[in-house]
């Protein structure tokens, strides 16, 4: 048997659980020898219960209701911002679409009565500066001639507030609404 | 909810003086009152209430007190339940918030805050085993309650934090703002303490001294 005997500290820890592996095994190997510190861990152990028995203290009858008779109505709980990635997803996802749908149309690839394509591009070059002057030209013809831009960009508007509504919390949007 | 609740002021403990078992499982309930389920705060309310009572009252000493303390703790748990990221468990999170609010209410009464604790020696030697026999009887139950409401409210806010509300030693760690090593110690001193005052207090001899 091991003379050095457990200190009033390592029982301690080893009640409640939170010596290191190697240390837990030390001291249970001593104690299962030693009857000095296996009689100190049972009185721990004792006191450990007893104190593990005390009563609890209880609230007031009524409690539940008086806190939840405070809790703010119009202020329920909430996280003010929560990502919902699939929805922003889908989001993007539709801003794209409806972007190439806008330059396609407005640079002649396709018209909206579903004839093919005037004059194709002749290459990845002109594709670009074709695409670049499309764009130019969409914002041109909205701030022109709203009847033909005008459903594309409001579409488009659309979308991204749908984005906007994906990165705010439902509970938030609601809220929001209600004011 | 399957689980059922008793009702408020209801006994605490079962027919055979058991307590209600600790629940982990407060993941839900806090989403449901993220989503917008007021009511499902009761809940929680139900859970924590006679634990949150205890740690107030041994706190703070005065019942009607310990109870506003919980009742604010509680609607600063719901107005800031957005901010729970649920790193941790919910019961952490929340007897942070009542510790805080434990610590806050004494510092305006001008209580002890920062007390004095004992020296090391004054701590017991390793008493003779077979002392400890009478400690479940409630004569000795109710001294071991004086003498836990006597204790620093370092020691006695860890021993409760581990023996009521049931946490770990990381948990307590994080409730009370204090380093592991400190949560050790002031547990091991608390109790050792406690153990003392407790055994001379029923008459018996701590020896070996």
């Amino acid at each position: 048997m091991n003379d050095i005997h457990c200190t009033q500290a390592d029982l301690s820890m080893l009640l409640d659980g939170v010596l290191s592996p190697d240390g837990e095994r030390a001291a249970r190997a001593h104690i299962a020898g030693c009857t000095l510190c296996a009689s100190r861990f049972r009185a721990l152990g004792t006191f450990d219960r007893a104190l593990r028995s005390l009563p609890l203290v209880s609230v007031s009858p009524g409690f539940t209701a008086s806190v939840m008779s405070a809790l703010d109505p119009v202020m329920p709980a909430s996280r003010a911002f929560r990502f919902a990635p699939w929805i922003a997803f889908q989001a993007v996802l539709l801003c794209v679409v409806l972007l190439g749908l806008g330059v396609c149309l407005a640079a002649g690839f396709i018209t909206p009565g579903g004839s093919a394509a005037v004059n194709p591009p002749g290459g990845a070059h002109e594709l670009f500066e074709r695409a670049i002057a499309a764009c130019g030209s969409a914002v041109t013809s909205w701030l022109g001639d709203f009847a033909h831009a005008g459903p594309f960009l409001i579409a488009f508007s659309a979308a991204l507030v749908v984005i906007m509504l994906a990165l705010l919390d439902r509970n938030y949007a609601r809220k929001l609404i209600r004011r | 909810m399957s689980e059922t609740f008793s009702p408020p002021g209801q006994s605490n403990r079962d027919r055979r003086g058991n307590r209600p078992p600790v629940t982990d499982n407060d993941s839900p309930i806090v989403e449901a009152i993220r989503s917008g389920s007021v009511r499902s705060f009761s809940i929680l309310v139900d859970r924590h209430r006679d634990r949150a009572m205890t740690l107030a009252v041994r706190l703070l000493g005065e019942r009607g007190e310990a109870e506003e303390v919980v009742q604010d703790a509680f609607l600063r748990a719901f107005r800031g339940i957005g901010g729970f990221r649920g790193d941790a468990r919910f019961s952490t999170w929340f007897y942070r918030i009542l510790y805080n609010a434990c610590m806050t209410h004494l510092r305006g009464n001008n209580g002890p805050v920062q007390e004095d604790l004992p020296p090391e020696e004054a701590l017991p030697a390793a008493e003779e085993p077979g002392v400890h026999e009478q400690l479940e009887t409630e004569e000795v139950r109710s001294i071991l309650m004086q003498e836990m409401a006597r204790l620093p409210a370092a020691y006695s806010a860890a021993l409760t934090l581990l023996y009521v509300q049931e946490l770990r030693y990381g948990e307590i760690a994080e409730v009370l703002s204090v380093p592991l090593g400190t949560v050790k110690t002031n547990i091991f001193r608390g109790r050792e303490l406690l153990r003392r005052r407790v055994l001379e207090r029923t008459g018996e001899e701590v020896g070996s001294r």
